[in-house]
């Protein structure tokens, strides 16, 4: 049997961190109120976290709190009695950017990750933070799979690295783009992601560059569902997914589709690629994704030069809330209609294909359309559904 | 005012010495933001060249380091130590972690860039053998000067020149010459946005976005408890760096700070000018 890694998923409230741990994620970090890189997410109240911790360990999984904004020194006062709210409440572990945590949290007994803002990708460094009581080091996701083997061989301390979504085009961490143009400090969570606009290029003597296109610093998005088993022969602990401003559908697809290429590697110790996985994943997302620097070989394929192209996905029809004599009740995230097909998929069923024959509203009556945001309608489904099963139009 | 120059040559290095307190030095392969470095045995000959002038000297060596530059970077580290230099500027912890096993007695310069925003982190990495902090230019003065009154590490802050905004290991502008067939041989490019431009660098290495203005902090941060102030000459030629340094040394620092903001499009930063990131629901 395989060295089991742990699949780590984003969770941008509560529902999405259900969402998550149905779907098979291992664990998940959430942001708090303060001191988190997503400011402008829901986040998590405290209340929300000890919930979390106690729907984590009721299920066997973990919670890791993102403290890991850059301080500023006038947040320095909150930062001890956060910290002690969190080990209070039971939270697996923080990930920290700044080091200046690193002596309370030792303290106080929090376990400490080294987030990837500090873009960490040599084993001096890593071996520097483990010396320092750090016990796991998220790598840079400029680190190529040599890079990781390496480190993990030299250091022997727990390695987390990204394995899907959204990417920094600059070192993380080394972009204030967002500071300099619209006074939102990204290093402490309110990036306005410069990198996604269009510039023009000036020459030296300020002439405009023709040229099909306008220049972007823009990043295509980060897959590494192509080397998923070499990244569990490496002995990687965790792999992690970006993401805690997604929907609950991006999640449950990514995270179950994950899981179940994790597990089938890992069961068989054989790797196909499996292509509909590749797919499903495609379909999720709103922008293109590879493997980027895993290969070492980072190039001008890497990158968006379209402009802001960004497509809303409304594959999504909705979630199911109850199923109860043949009918689910569903609340609805995109418009469908009587006709359509759909596919109902869930974090422990066989996906399967139908075709919508009937839909009553909330008073039961019957209805063509369902056009409504978050609409909760009946639909005759002949096979059993689960809380937090979901559909999706077919394609 | 103790300045440290980023120098742009080995000739502003000959025309300047005298004008300033010492300089900050950048090499091969392990240096970014910067558009002048220099191999190492001219590293060794300036800093050489330098200290027989009495100049402070400083090198930096502040690349992300992935494994392949490790044995390079300890190596130089070595022999920094032993020529006495004032300081090694980083952004890396490997740094720090080689001069503990290596038993270095080589003075630090935490340099994070946009990192170095409060005194707690200053004093962490003082209390692993950082003996400097250079502060983030993204400060308001009134952090600036809490950090100096707060942290146990001595101080250096960017007072002057075009400072960096965005660091990536990505050849973006190659990429996209390549991807349109772009025939600009040019290695001095702008980016250009809400009628501003940005420099950008590509090296080997890197690629840089740069400040669209000057940043000009010398009559603001002239009081500030700081040990050395940072000129950085990128962007500039060895005429205008003269002159501006001359200016600096005949006139007093509020002369000269007119005197440069009348001739150079230049700006405070954000010496007075907080940055957020809750944003209110109606501006997102």
């Amino acid at each position: 049997m395989k060295n089991k890694p742990e699949l780590l998923a984003p969770a941008g409230d509560l529902e999405r961190l259900k969402v998550a741990f149905l779907y098979g994620a291992d664990a998940c970090y959430i942001g708090g109120s303060l001191f988190s890189l997503r400011a402008n997410a829901i986040n998590f109240s405290d209340d929300d976290i000890k919930e979390a911790c106690l729907i984590a360990k009721s299920m066997n999984k973990k919670i890791y709190v993102t403290v890991n904004i850059s301080l500023h020194s006038e947040e320095v006062p909150m930062l001890k009695k956060y910290l002690k709210f969190l080990k209070d409440v039971g939270v697996d572990a923080i990930i920290i950017s700044d080091p200046s945590i690193i002596k309370i949290a030792n303290e106080i007994g929090l376990e400490i990750h080294l987030s990837t803002q500090t873009s960490t990708v040599n084993f001096e460094s890593v071996k520097f933070f483990k010396n320092q009581g750090i016990t796991r080091i998220v790598l840079a996701r400029e680190a190529s799979l040599e890079e990781i083997k390496e480190i993990i061989e030299k250091t022997g301390i727990e390695i987390e690295v990204f394995i899907h979504g959204a990417m920094c085009s600059s070192y993380s961490g080394r972009c204030v783009l967002s500071n300099v143009f619209t006074n939102r400090d990204s290093n402490r969570g309110g990036c306005s992601q410069i990198c996604r606009w269009d510039f023009d290029l000036l020459t030296s003597d300020k002439d405009s560059v023709k040229a099909e296109k306008p220049f972007t610093l823009s990043t295509k998005d980060l897959s590494q569902l192509l080397y998923l088993d070499k990244m569990v022969d490496a002995n990687i602990t965790s792999l992690k997914i970006e993401g805690r401003m997604r929907s609950i559908y991006y999640i449950a697809t990514v995270v179950s589709t994950y899981r179940k290429a994790l597990d089938e590697y890992i069961e068989t110790g054989v790797y196909n690629y499996n292509r509909q996985y590749e797919k499903t994943l495609f379909n999720v997302a709103n922008r293109d994704s590879i493997t980027q620097f895993l290969d070492g070989n980072i190039n001008k394929e890497s990158q968006y030069y379209n402009g802001r192209l960004v497509l809303s996905n409304q594959d999504f029809l909705g979630i199911v809330l109850d199923y109860e004599d043949g009918y689910a009740k569903v609340e609805q995230r995109n418009h469908f209609k009587k006709g359509d097909v759909v596919t109902f998929f869930g974090p422990d069923k066989k996906s399967f294909e139908y075709e919508v024959s009937e839909i009553l509203d909330e008073d039961k009556n019957l209805i063509d359309v369902v056009r409504h945001p978050r609409q909760v309608v009946y639909l005759k489904v002949p096979m059993e559904l689960k809380y937090m099963d979901m559909l999706r139009i077919k394609k | 005012m103790k300045l440290l120059v980023m120098p742009n040559s080995k000739d502003e290095v000959k025309k300047t010495y005298l004008l300033v307190e010492g300089y900050i030095l950048s090499l091969d392969k392990l240096s970014v933001n910067v558009d002048y470095t220099m191999s190492f045995s001219d590293l060794i000959d300036e800093i050489k060249f330098l200290k027989e002038k009495d100049k402070k000297v400083f090198v930096s060596l502040n690349k992300n380091m992935h494994n392949d530059d490790i044995p390079f970077l300890k190596d130089v580290l070595i022999k920094l130590n032993d020529l006495r230099i004032d300081g090694v500027f980083y952004y890396d912890a490997a740094v720090v972690n080689i001069k503990k096993e290596e038993m270095l007695d080589l003075k630090l310069v935490w340099n994070q860039e946009h990192m170095t925003t409060n005194y707690l982190s200053s004093d962490f990495w003082y209390e692993n053998g950082a003996e400097y902090t250079c502060l983030s230019y993204e400060l308001t003065k009134e952090e600036m000067e809490e950090i100096t009154e707060k942290t146990k590490s001595k101080i250096i802050v960017p007072v002057f020149g075009y400072q960096p905004i965005f660091t990536s290991k990505r050849k973006l502008l190659s990429y996209y010459k390549e991807i349109f067939n772009v025939n600009s041989h040019s290695d001095d490019n702008f980016i250009f946005k809400e009628q501003r431009e940005y420099p950008i660098i590509e090296k080997e290495h890197f690629f840089a976005i740069f400040t669209s203005k000057i940043f000009n902090g010398l009559k603001h941060l002239e009081n500030l408890n700081a040990d050395f102030f940072v000129f950085n000459s990128v962007f500039l030629s060895i005429d205008e760096i003269y002159e501006l340094l001359s200016s600096i040394n005949k006139l007093n620092v509020n002369e000269a700070s007119e005197e440069i903001n009348d001739l150079y499009n230049t700006d405070t930063g954000f010496l007075y000018r907080k940055t957020v990131y809750k944003v209110k629901k109606d501006e997102k």
